[in-house]
């Protein structure tokens, strides 16, 4: 667990993961609470984490971007996909796995 | 949660005021007297860029709790006079997150950088401008804007 946070790698994974599972939430289970049924307090609550998390993976996908030379448009797409549900999971499956690869090639 | 992250996110500052200093000192010295950049001012550095984001993320999860914020959201626009409602629910937080994208764009730059002088280089752009606006946007006891104690417990 604590080699997990070690790479920069790993911290991206995560908090695109945490990212991804609480849209997820917020979208097919806090949503529907409150406009269906009427209960708002989970999307309060939800609402928070999940919008202190998308500002967090933004920023750290900034910081990917610049330490690992993506291009621009790997850098656009990993973005969009935040704000697509499951996306973030195709970036912790597909893009970030590669780039490693990379990173350790290319040093 | 709002009174428990309050002290946190007072004390917490100081690190980042701490980090953020070391690190435009060091770039100023190393600049001046072409000193390499030591294995402290990268751990230093990746230090302040990680606590500016817990500062964020505590920062953030204030901003939607705190009552400032949302009596300011139900006063609607009072022009952009500075007082405590506009200062936390525009500027404080706008600062900020630049302040924050500032820093991580300015460590991500000087960790990739390869010679010693570029790393000093970004480090003293890139922070120094972060400095100016987290100096300006800490409600600090003597700011004219809004002024809350250096330490606060409650």
């Amino acid at each position: 667990m604590v080699e997990l946070f070690k790479t920069k790698f790993a911290r991206l994974k995560v908090i695109a993961f945490l990212e991804g599972i609480s849209f997820i939430i917020l979208m097919f289970v806090a949503l529907p609470l409150k406009y269906i049924w009427k209960e708002p307090w989970l999307v309060s609550n939800i609402g928070m984490v999940h919008g202190a998390l998308f500002v967090l993976y933004l920023l750290s996908i900034i910081q990917s971007k610049i330490e690992l030379r993506w291009a621009n448009g790997k850098t656009a797409l990993a973005m969009l996909l935040s704000i697509i549900p499951f996306g973030t999971f195709y970036v912790v499956g597909k893009m970030i796995p590669k780039i490693d690869n990379e990173a350790k090639t290319k040093s | 949660m709002y009174q428990t992250l309050i002290p946190f996110h007072s004390i917490i500052r100081w690190l980042l005021v701490a980090g953020v200093a070391y690190c435009l000192l060091k770039s100023i010295i190393g600049i001046a007297t072409k000193l390499p950049y030591s294995k402290l001012d990268n751990i230093v550095r990746s230090a302040t860029s990680a606590i500016s984001h817990i500062q964020l993320i505590i920062g953030l999860i204030l901003y939607s709790k705190s009552p400032i914020v949302a009596y300011f959201r139900t006063r609607g626009s009072g022009g952009l006079r500075v007082d405590d409602f506009t200062f936390f629910g525009i500027y404080h937080i706008a600062f900020m997150i630049l302040a924050i994208l500032l820093i991580t764009i300015g460590a991500a730059k000087a960790k990739r950088a390869v010679t010693d002088f570029d790393k000093h280089y970004h480090t003293l752009w890139w922070f120094g401008f972060a400095a100016v606006l987290i100096f300006l946007a800490i409600p600090w006891p003597f700011s004219p804007f809004v002024s809350r104690p250096y330490l606060r417990f409650y």
